[in-house]
C-alpha cells in the first residue's frame, strides 16, 4: 500500500533506512525520524522464506472465472503463483497437469467480515479480544493486534474454500479501530498472514450496539448521541490533518525550529495521535471505511456524515435494510455485505429479507455475501446459493454468476484487492477453489485449495493442524497405548 | 398485471391497497364456491417414502389425511385443474420432477415464544425467577400463534415444531405446535383422533445448577428422587423435605412425574463425550427416556447412548475447536450416531433461524450421513420421540402434513413450492416476502399522498 498522505512526514524514516526510531523523538539537530507500523511491511517481523510455488495447469473441470465467463471443460494455468491462462477446450502445455474433470473451478472466496483471530475458537474468556469497549471511538486500535494466528478456524475456512478475508473489530465502538485484510495461511504471527500491498480499513458501527454499550459508561446511549460521536471524532480530525498541512509546508524548518520562542506554533508538527491518524487516513481516502449498519435511515445518517467531512462508504456490513435504499447504495457507489438469511435477533434486523442480495443486485449495486461467523465462513457458498434462490424464488433476475460475484469479486472489490484476485484473469494472484460439484450445491466439498497457487488445502489428504491448539488432544483416541 | 376487480375504485391506489383489495375478493370468491374440489391429488412427484425416494407417486390428500399413496394410484381424467379419486374431485397438482416430503419438524425451536432476540418484553420461553426447579411452566402458554416469525419458518417447508423453555434447573414443559392458526387452540398439536398432544411433550432441564457436570447432575438426580418421594407419599414430602425455604414447588415434582413414568423424555445439553456417557448412565438408572441436545462428541459414545435409548439433537455446523466440549466433534457425527441405532435429530435451537433447518440435513449428507435418515432426523424422529401424533411419514393414514418442493429438499437450491397442514393449502407469504412485494418497486413504503375525497 502506499503510504497514507497523513504520514508523509514519516516517509524520511524509510528513505534514511531508519525503520526503527525512538517513540519519542530526542534532542538533536536532526529531523526528527519515526517508522510507522504501516511502513514496515507485511513480512518485517517473518523470518521464513516465502514458499516457491510450482507451475500447474488445472484441466478438465468447468471453470467459473466470476467474470462471467462459463469454460465446460476449460483449463486454467498457474505460473509463478500467478494465473497465466484460462479458457475452453485444450490446456496449453507447461506445469504439472491436475486433472479436475467433472469438478468446478472458481476464484478463492473472499469473506468481507469475519472475527477469526479475534474471537478465536475455542470460546473462552481469555479469547475475547474483539472489542476494545472501553471508549466509544478507539480508531487506533488494529483488529491485526489482536489476531491469533493459530485460531483454529482459519484451516476451517480454507476448508470451505475461503483464501482472503476482513478481519475487524467488533461492533460495541462507534469507531471500532482497522480492519486487516489476510490470508488464512499458517503464520507464527499475523503480520506475515497480510495480504500483500492489501489498503488498511476501519470498522465502525452504528445503531443499537454502540448505544446498549456505551448507555451507563459516559454515552452515547441513543442514536442522536451515535452521531455526535461520529462529527465530534471527524472534526478532531480535520483539525489534526490541517495541523500536519500546515507543518508540513515548512519541513525544512518544523525541526529546527520547534524549540524556539516565537517560532510560529503554526509550523510544528502535532503529537503523533493514533487515533487521529487512523481518521485522517479515512479523510484522504486511504482508508477503506467499512460500517456495521442494518438500518436504511441509520445508514443515510452515516452517509450524511460522510458527506459533512468527505469521505467515502466503501461498504456497508450486514445492512439489512440495504433493499429500501439499494438505489442510493448504487448510485453512491457502496457495496452492501450482508447475509443471505439472517434477521429479527434484535429489532434492527426485524426487516431483513432473504432477498436483500439480489434486489441490490439489479439495482446496480454491489451485492455480497458475509459471514461474520467461524461456521458461516466454512460454508459462504451456500450462504450465496441461498441468496441466490431467495432471489429466484422471487421472480428477481439474478443468475449464479451474480451468486459468485457475491462471494469472489465484490468482496474483492470492498477491500480494495480486486485488481489482485476475485476473479480467475491473467495476472492475478493464483487463488483458486475446486469443488467436487457445483459450489451452489449443499454437497459440494471444496476439495483443493490454491492461494498465490500454493496448495493449502487437499480433500483427499490429510494435513497435521495448522494451529498447535488442535495438536495432542485426545490421545487416548488412537495414540495412547504405545506399541 | 392482474385486472382491476369489478367495483374496485378507479382513484390511484397505492400498490398496498390495490393487493389488499385482490386478495379480500379471491376470499370472497372462495367462499361464494362451496362446491370445489375438497381433497388434494399430487400426481407424478418423486416421494420419499419409508423404504426411500420413489418416482412416480401419486399421494391423495383428503380428510386432514393422506387417504392413499402410490404409484398405482386410480384417477380419473383431468379436467380444469382437477382429477377424480373414486366418487370425488379432488384438486390437480402436477408432481412431475418434483419431491415430495412428509412437513419438516423442528425439534427444539423457541418459534412463537421470541419475536425479536434483544428485546425481553418479546421473549417469552424463560420464566425467570429465583426457583430454577419450574417443571410445571408451560411454554406453550407463551405461544404466540400470530407471530410473525411463524411464517417465515413455514415458508422453508416447516409444519410443525417443538417449543422449548429454556433457564433454571428445569425449565418447564417443552410443547408442540403446527405452523398454522391464529389461535393456541388452533395451533397445539393433535393426533389424527383430535386428541391434544402438543401441551406436554418433554420436559426441559439444564445441567446448571452447581460448578462442575458432577454436581449438575447430581442436582437433577435428587430433584428426580424428590418427585419420586412426593408421589409416593405427598404428606410426608409436605410435612418433611417440602419445608426447606428451596424446596421445589409441589406441582414441579408433579409435573416430573410423566418424565420418572416414562410418559416424556427429558431434555439436557451436553457435548463432551464423558458427559454424554454419565448421562447415558444416568438415563438407565433413572428409568428415564433422555434426549441430550448437543451430542458434538456424540460419535465417541454412540453405542452408550444406543443402548440407553438416549436421542439427541444435533447441529450438524458443529466443527470441533468451537468450544472445549466440542473439540472432538466431527463432520459425520450424525452418521456414525445414526448408523450406531441412536434416534438422530436436527435443529437450529432458534426461531428466526428455523427456516435453516434443511440446510443442516443437506450438510449432515455432505459429512456421511444417509440422506433417508438425514430427512428422518426432521420428520420421522422428533415425531416419533415426542409423540406427536401420526406425522412425520409419508404413510397412508398419516396427517397430511405434505411439502412439494421444487427438487432435492435438502438442497440449498430448492424451495417449498406447495405446503399442505393437515390436508389444508397453505400460503408460503410471510412478513418478510410481504416486505419484499413492498419493496419490489422504490420507495417502497407509501409516500403518497392520498387522494382528495
Amino acid at each position: 500500500m502506499p503510504p497514507t498522505r497523513c504520514l508523509r512526514p514519516l516517509l524520511g524514516a524509510l528513505v534514511a533506512g531508519l525503520l526503527v526510531a525512538p517513540a519519542v523523538a530526542e534532542e538533536t539537530d536532526e529531523p526528527v525520524t519515526r517508522a510507522s507500523l504501516e511502513d514496515a511491511g507485511r513480512s518485517a517481523v517473518e523470518t521464513a522464506p516465502a514458499p516457491q510455488p510450482e507451475d500447474f495447469v488445472l484441466t478438465g473441470g468447468t471453470v467459473l472465472t466470476a467474470t462471467g465467463d462459463v469454460h465446460a471443460p476449460g483449463w486454467v494455468q498457474v505460473k509463478d503463483g500467478r494465473i497465466a491462462g484460462v479458457g475452453a477446450g485444450d490446456p496449453p502445455a507447461g506445469g504439472k497437469v491436475i486433472d479436475v474433470s467433472g469438478q468446478f473451478v472458481t476464484p478463492g472466496l473472499i469473506d468481507t467480515h469475519s472475527h477469526l483471530g479475534v474471537y478465536p475458537s475455542p470460546g473462552a474468556r481469555a479469547h475475547s479480544d474483539g472489542n476494545e469497549a472501553t471508549a466509544p471511538t478507539t480508531p487506533g486500535v488494529w483488529a491485526e493486534h489482536s489476531v491469533w494466528p493459530q485460531d483454529p478456524g482459519f484451516q476451517r475456512a480454507v476448508e470451505g474454500g475461503i483464501t482472503s478475508l476482513q478481519i475487524l473489530p467488533g461492533s460495541a465502538n462507534l469507531i471500532g479501530g482497522r480492519g486487516v485484510v489476510l490470508r488464512p495461511i499458517p503464520t507464527r504471527g499475523s503480520r506475515a498472514m497480510r495480504f500483500p500491498d492489501a489498503p488498511e480499513t476501519v470498522k465502525m458501527a452504528c445503531g443499537e450496539n454502540p448505544k446498549r454499550v456505551y448507555k451507563d459508561k459516559g454515552g452515547p446511549s441513543t442514536r442522536m448521541g451515535n452521531l455526535r460521536a461520529f462529527r465530534t471524532a471527524f472534526t478532531k480530525a480535520v483539525a489534526h490533518r490541517d495541523a500536519w498541512a500546515e507543518a508540513e509546508a515548512e519541513p525544512e524548518e518544523s525541526g529546527r525550529k520547534r524549540k524556539k520562542k516565537g517560532a510560529s506554533k503554526a509550523k510544528d508538527p502535532p503529537q503523533r495521535d493514533l487515533d487521529l491518524e487512523t481518521l485522517v487516513g479515512v479523510l484522504e481516502g486511504e482508508i477503506l471505511v467499512q460500517v456495521h449498519c442494518y438500518r436504511a435511515d441509520d445508514m443515510l445518517s452515516v452517509l450524511q456524515v460522510a458527506d459533512e467531512f468527505g469521505f467515502s462508504v466503501r461498504s456497508f456490513h450486514h445492512a439489512l435494510e440495504a433493499y429500501k435504499i439499494r438505489d442510493i447504495l448504487a448510485e453512491r457507489e457502496v457495496s452492501v455485505s450482508t447475509w443471505a438469511d439472517w434477521w429479527g435477533f434484535k429489532l434492527e434486523a426485524y426487516d431483513g429479507i432473504p432477498q436483500n442480495a439480489a434486489f441490490v443486485e439489479v439495482a446496480g449495486g454491489r451485492p455480497i455475501i458475509h459471514s461474520d461467523s467461524a461456521e458461516g465462513i466454512q460454508r459462504l457458498n451456500q450462504e450465496a446459493a441461498k441468496a441466490l434462490r431467495d432471489g429466484l424464488r422471487s421472480g428477481i433476475d439474478v443468475d449464479e454468476g451474480d451468486a459468485l460475484r457475491w462471494i469472489t469479486i465484490n468482496p474483492a472489490w470492498a477491500l480494495g484487492i480486486h485488481d489482485e484476485t476475485g476473479t480467475i484473469e491473467v495476472g492475478k494472484r493464483a487463488d483458486l477453489v475446486v469443488w467436487t460439484e457445483s459450489p451452489f450445491s449443499v454437497y459440494s466439498d471444496a476439495r483443493l485449495v490454491f492461494i498465490d497457487g500454493l496448495l493449502r488445502h487437499d480433500a483427499d489428504r490429510a494435513q497435521p493442524p495448522w494451529s498447535d491448539f488442535e495438536v495432542g488432544q485426545g490421545l487416548p483416541l488412537g495414540k495412547e497405548v504405545v506399541r | 398485471m392482474t385486472a382491476r376487480p369489478a367495483g374496485a375504485p378507479r382513484a390511484p391506489l397505492s400498490q398496498w391497497t390495490h393487493r389488499l383489495v385482490l386478495s379480500l375478493a379471491a376470499a370472497l370468491s372462495l367462499g361464494a364456491n362451496p362446491t370445489g374440489p375438497d381433497c388434494t391429488a399430487v400426481v407424478g412427484a418423486t416421494a420419499w417414502l419409508p423404504d426411500g425416494p420413489t418416482d412416480g407417486v401419486t399421494a391423495i390428500l383428503a380428510d386432514g389425511r393422506i387417504a392413499a399413496l402410490g404409484t398405482d394410484v386410480a384417477l380419473g381424467a383431468p379436467k380444469d385443474g382437477t382429477v377424480t379419486w373414486g366418487d370425488r374431485r379432488c384438486a390437480l397438482v402436477d408432481g412431475a420432477k418434483k419431491q415430495l416430503t412428509a412437513g419438516l419438524i423442528e425439534p427444539h425451536s423457541t418459534l412463537g415464544m421470541v419475536e425479536i432476540g434483544l428485546e425481553p418484553g418479546t421473549r417469552h420461553h424463560d420464566a425467570g425467577g429465583a426457583q430454577p426447579v419450574r417443571a410445571h411452566v408451560r411454554v406453550i402458554d407463551g405461544y404466540d400463534a400470530l407471530s410473525a416469525v411463524v411464517p417465515v419458518a413455514r415458508r422453508e417447508g416447516i409444519t410443525a415444531a417443538v417449543i422449548q423453555p429454556d433457564g433454571g434447573s428445569f425449565s418447564g414443559a417443552a410443547g408442540a405446535v403446527r405452523l398454522r392458526g391464529a389461535t393456541q387452540a388452533d395451533a397445539v398439536l393433535r393426533d389424527a383422533a383430535g386428541k391434544d398432544v402438543g401441551r406436554e411433550v418433554a420436559v426441559r432441564a439444564h445441567l446448571s445448577q452447581g460448578t462442575s457436570f458432577s454436581a449438575r447432575l447430581a442436582h437433577l438426580r435428587s430433584v428426580l428422587d424428590e418427585a419420586r418421594a412426593w408421589k409416593r407419599d405427598a404428606r410426608a414430602w409436605r410435612q418433611g423435605a417440602g419445608t426447606r425455604a428451596d424446596a421445589p414447588p409441589e406441582e414441579s415434582l408433579r409435573a416430573l412425574d410423566a418424565v420418572i413414568a416414562r410418559r416424556q423424555p427429558l431434555i439436557v445439553s451436553a457435548d463432551r463425550a464423558s458427559d454424554l456417557e454419565v448421562l447415558a448412565v444416568f438415563a438407565r438408572q433413572q428409568g428415564i427416556r433422555l434426549v441430550v441436545e448437543g451430542a458434538a462428541e456424540g460419535w465417541i459414545v454412540a453405542a452408550q447412548l444406543a443402548e440407553a435409548g438416549v436421542a439427541v439433537v444435533l447441529d450438524p455446523f458443529v466443527y470441533g475447536a468451537g468450544s472445549f466440549d466440542q473439540i472432538h466433534g466431527r463432520a459425520d457425527n450424525g452418521a456414525l450416531l445414526a448408523d450406531a441405532g441412536v434416534d438422530v435429530m436436527f435443529s437450529t435451537r432458534s426461531a428466526h433461524f428455523a427456516r435453516k433447518l434443511r440446510q443442516l440435513a443437506g450438510n449432515a449428507v455432505r459429512g456421511g450421513m444417509d440422506a433417508g435418515d438425514a430427512l428422518a432426523a426432521v420428520t420421522e424422529v422428533p415425531a416419533r420421540v415426542y409423540g406427536l401424533g401420526e406425522r412425520g411419514t409419508l404413510t397412508v393414514g398419516a396427517i397430511a402434513d405434505v411439502v412439494l418442493w421444487t427438487g432435492d429438499p435438502l438442497e440449498v437450491t430448492t424451495w417449498p413450492e406447495r405446503l399442505w397442514i393437515d390436508g389444508d393449502a397453505m400460503s408460503l407469504d410471510s412478513r418478510q416476502s410481504e416486505l419484499a412485494e413492498r419493496y419490489r418497486e422504490l420507495p417502497g413504503s407509501p409516500t403518497e399522498p392520498l387522494p382528495l375525497p
